[in-house]
């Protein structure tokens, strides 16, 4: 029992039993035994990780928690290297290295340090750094996690709150530790499901399917018949006849056999015409089908996933994943089963001929099977380092042509040509490597095919004069088939290659229908009646990245129909306040409220139509100005879109454009200035009308008359709805009702303008500094602007 | 700070520079007899001047100072700032790569770090198998951690022979 086992282990037919973990868990049972040797009680274990570094520089089982009293750090010593291939694995205890304590009461607060490939968790009492323990870049979340709770529960808040967080990724169907982004362990992974779901995209076309699959095998069928009918009854027959046989007989043999070939020729042609059809009729549907499922599912998910993942990647996906499905399914699948039916036919009638001689080609054949795998494996590595380096030609011609102003500027035409011929040289010489050995191998190996197919059939040739167990018609339609073996053996030599291409594809494919976007929408949402632009941030904390928060703790109130101005320097969090408020990412803590709702409550479709952003990246898909215009409101006049870019200061340019609103936009279209698109996404932002306008430094790109234009017409719609902006310039927030200053993701200062300046505070500062500097550069205009306001406040 | 000290490379004088670790065991930095506490240390060129261009950095991230070469500071200090350089630029070193196994697009690395097997998963590989430098190959898993061959061509032919049909 055991050897069969171990057969179908190797085979993957059958799975090797694993120990079942407890989801979660912190510690595997022979670990919390050794822990609770020593007198801990693993019970009363709040929060920890398994921190997988047992010293500055050395990887090791290492745990790091806290229970109520002391911040506890174990490291156990390395485990035996594991045994030998078809050994047992010893049954060998954790065994603890080093247990470090420290009090509770002596840490003041726990902090996470990121290096290059690993981190350290610290911890500071009276000022004093201590260390507590080294965790590896990859464990930075949940080293952060871990501090975060600690520092929670040390100063008697809620921390419960980041524990949904602090679960570890498991293997669903082993509980073992797996890394993010994957549901199953390697040992899991079920290629099966993947096929079975590759195959339900065809279920919508099972009846075509169920007929393609019925023409191949008569296709297939009649090309294993006619050699026996043509070759063998035509030597047999007509031309090994003996004399004896009359002129007449021997026609109509001849006519016979003549006629058999032609409506056999003509039944398979029928057969392949009808399977071709019916492929060219199911896969467009199918591929169609798969396409638009992968572009649903980008849709639905959040801008998370974007951020995460590169946008090449997810082109490929909807591109060449497909396409490697649609290949396989067209010039694939059904000439696999044509050629499985071939070689498995042609074996049977050729054993059916001659069992002796079919045992000598198959032993001839056992040589071809183990060269053909290993020069395979090395023609891909060679192919592979062609593919590589012309990758690296083609993305040089492409940094090139992209980059040439550059490369011009800077007079670097030689050194580029330089590098070009250095990669070209490289390029020439992984190809001429592959012709090398092309050029030796293929004929040695034709050689070796030759040689053996001549011992063979010599000992065919034998056989047929000298026994009565072969006919020479019999052999000659041997070496047909002979002939015929060998075209679909080499198709299925590497079509396993282009299945496993396939599978890959499909999963990858998967892969994005089964993600589950971060921000999804309650069961119930809360649609308002009522849509005010009231806005409520409350403690609201964010972070892109473990251990680098973005936002700390910030609260602010902007009643609706008010401006908010946000000022601050780079990076100070600006940004993500609108991302935040418009709900493109969840606050890790704190809330978000919009008319005294949770904006996770309401229906994000309401809320997107009532938030209007103008954001500092431009967009403009293709299509022409007046439709890029349209899209937040598609059904818009003619006369809307006009009022809208004149309200943006875009009617202007635009009607100096020959093709005026119709001018063709996005890729591949009219080239305009940053300044221009960014009044189209103003025009645009304009036309949908929102309760709540957020201008992320809108005006940026713009000179000072052109942004005064567009102020003035934006004070006019600021009416009636809820405005922030964020700016650099002080002079584009001067209307705000309210300011306030952001800087290290804290509201550092909030109030009116007056009551800002005169506290001569952060806000003073910034303005102080933006005068000087425009008077340095010769402009005083937005400083003169900021007086004239002054006196008319007071 | 004025536009000069924008512009000029503000190298410190390492006759004034003094690191030396604490009792509980973290860098700190005296400048021209002034104690800086805790600083942090940063390559400006990682791979091929590990000792070179040191920037000081305090616990703000403000930038103190660079340090042009280690070698020019007092041998206690160097030692000092060697071993914290090493600490926190430490990356496991792949001595072997025992097996690649390819499976539904993700990576499955077996290899050897500091005499023990180590696996990890690598998805995207053209991406995360990419090299720094001339010679040194970095590998990024799945979690985010980091590897590095320092010399692709020293390490054994099998190893390199398993990874090379994924270099780009």
């Amino acid at each position: 029992m055991d050897l069969l086992n171990k057969v179908l282990y190797k085979l993957h037919i059958k799975k090797r039993p694993r120990p079942k973990r407890e989801r979660g868990e912190l510690f595997p049972p022979a670990v919390k035994e050794a822990i609770a040797d020593r007198g801990i009680d693993t019970d009363s274990v709040i929060h920890g990780f398994k921190s997988n570094m047992s010293g500055a520089e050395k990887f090791g089982d290492c745990y790091i928690f806290f229970t109520q009293e002391s911040i506890y750090t174990i490291a156990f010593d390395d485990p035996p290297p594991p045994p030998k291939k078809g050994k047992k694995l010893p049954d060998i205890k954790p065994v603890i290295n080093k247990i470090t304590s420290t009090p509770i009461a002596d840490a003041d607060e726990m902090f996470c340090e990121q290096y290059l490939a690993t981190g350290q968790l610290t911890y500071t009492k009276n000022g004093e750094y201590y260390s507590l323990g080294y965790f590896p870049v990859g464990t930075l979340e949940k080293a952060d996690t871990f501090r975060k709770i600690f520092n929670a529960y040390k100063n008697g808040n809620d921390y419960r709150q980041y524990l949904s967080t602090a679960t570890g990724n498991t293997c669903e169907k082993c509980g073992e530790p797996i890394p993010k982004g994957l549901k199953y362990c390697k040992d899991c992974v079920d290629r099966s499901s993947t096929i079975k779901r590759l195959f339900s995209f065809f279920g919508e076309v099972k009846g075509k399917m169920i007929f393609m699959i019925f023409a191949v095998c008569f296709s297939s069928c009649i090309s294993l018949i006619i050699p026996k009918f043509s070759t063998q009854k035509l030597y047999d027959e007509v031309l090994n006849a003996g004399n004896g046989a009359s002129y007449e007989v021997l026609l109509k043999g001849l006519f016979t056999i003549v006629l058999t070939m032609a409506i056999l020729k003509i039944s398979q042609q029928l057969f392949t015409l009808f399977y071709q059809y019916i492929v060219a009729g199911i896969l467009p549907d199918v591929v169609y089908g798969i396409k638009l499922k992968i572009f649903k599912a980008m849709q639905r998910l959040s801008v998370g996933f974007y951020t995460h993942k590169q946008t090449g990647s997810l082109m490929e996906r909807v591109t060449r994943d497909s396409n490697n499905i649609y290949w396989f399914f067209v010039d694939g699948f059904p000439y696999l089963i044509a050629n499985l039916i071939l070689v498995i036919g042609i074996l049977v009638i050729m054993f059916i001929t001659s069992i002796k001689l079919t045992l000598m080609i198959l032993g001839a054949a056992c040589v071809i099977f183990v060269a053909y795998p290993l020069i395979n494996k090395h023609f891909r590595k060679l192919h592979h380092k062609v593919w590589v380096q012309y990758s690296k030609l083609s993305s040089k011609v492409s940094d090139n042509i992209n980059g040439h102003r550059i490369i011009k500027a800077f007079s670097k035409e030689n050194d580029e040509l330089s590098q070009f011929s250095n990669l070209s040289t490289k390029l020439y010489n992984a190809e001429v490597s592959v012709t090398d050995v092309e050029s030796t191998v293929f004929p040695l190996l034709a050689i070796i095919i030759y040689l053996l197919s001549a011992i063979v059939l010599s000992a065919g040739g034998v056989m047929a004069t000298t026994t009565d167990d072969l006919t020479v018609g019999e052999l000659l339609t041997f070496v047909v088939y002979l002939g015929m073996l060998q075209q679909p053996i080499d198709f299925l030599s590497w079509v396993m290659n282009w299945w496993s291409r396939c599978v890959d594809s499909s999963q990858r494919v998967f892969e994005i229908m089964d993600t589950e976007p971060d921000i999804k929408d309650k069961e119930n949402p809360v649609i308002l009646e009522n849509f005010r632009g009231e806005i409520e941030l409350n403690e609201l904390q964010f972070e892109y990245e473990p251990a680098h928060p973005i936002i700390k703790n910030l609260s602010l109130k902007i009643e609706a129909g008010e401006m908010l101005g946000i000022v601050g320097k780079t990076g100070a969090g600006k940004t993500t306040i609108s991302n935040l408020i418009a709900r493109l990412y969840d606050p890790k803590e704190g809330i978000v409220k919009i008319d005294g709702v949770d904006v996770k409550d309401l229906s994000s479709k309401q809320l997107r139509q009532n938030i209007g952003i103008v954001s500092q990246d431009i967009f403009l898909f293709m299509g022409t100005i007046a439709d890029n215009i349209r899209y937040a409101r598609p059904d818009a006049t003619n006369d809307e879109v006009i009022a809208a870019a004149k309200a943006a200061s875009a009617h202007g340019f635009i009607t100096k454009l020959p093709d005026g609103y119709e001018t063709w936009v996005g890729s591949g279209g009219q080239d305009l200035s940053g300044g221009e698109r960014q009044r189209i996404s103003i025009a645009r932002t304009i036309i949908q009308n929102p309760k709540i306008l957020i201008l992320d430094e809108a005006t940026a790109a713009m000179d000072t008359e052109t942004e005064r234009n567009i102020q003035n017409s934006l004070s006019e719609l600021k009416a009636g709805r809820t405005t922030i902006a964020i700016a650099h310039r002080l002079s584009t927030l001067r209307d705000a009702d309210k300011l306030a200053v952001i800087d290290d993701g804290e509201c550092v200062e909030f109030g009116t303008y007056k009551e800002l300046m005169d506290k001569q505070g952060a806000y003073y500062r910034l303005f102080k500094l933006q005068e000087e500097a425009l008077r340095f550069i010769g402009i005083g205009e937005d400083a003169e602007a900021k007086k004239e306001d002054d006196s008319k406040d007071e | 700070m004025n536009n000069n000290d924008r512009l000029t490379i503000s190298f410190l004088n390492p006759s004034q520079c003094k690191f030396s670790f604490n009792s509980n065991g973290f860098l700190i930095f005296t400048l021209n007899g002034e104690a800086k506490g805790r600083v942090k240390l940063i390559r400006t060129y990682p791979y091929t001047l590990t000792d070179e261009y040191i920037c000081v950095h305090d616990l703000d991230d403000k930038e103190i100072g660079i340090i042009r070469s280690l070698n020019e500071l007092d041998a206690e200090s160097m030692e000092s700032a060697q071993r914290e350089l090493a600490n926190r630029y430490y990356c496991p070193t792949v001595t072997t790569v025992k097996k690649v196994k390819e499976r539904m697009g993700n990576f499955y690395f077996e290899t050897i770090i500091d005499n023990n097997p180590k696996s990890f998963t690598v998805r995207d590989i053209t991406k995360n198998l990419r090299f720094a430098s001339e010679n040194t190959l970095l590998i990024f898993d799945m979690d985010g951690n980091r590897y590095i061959i320092p010399d692709f061509d020293k390490i054994e032919e099998k190893s390199r022979h398993l990874l090379e049909p994924y270099l780009y």
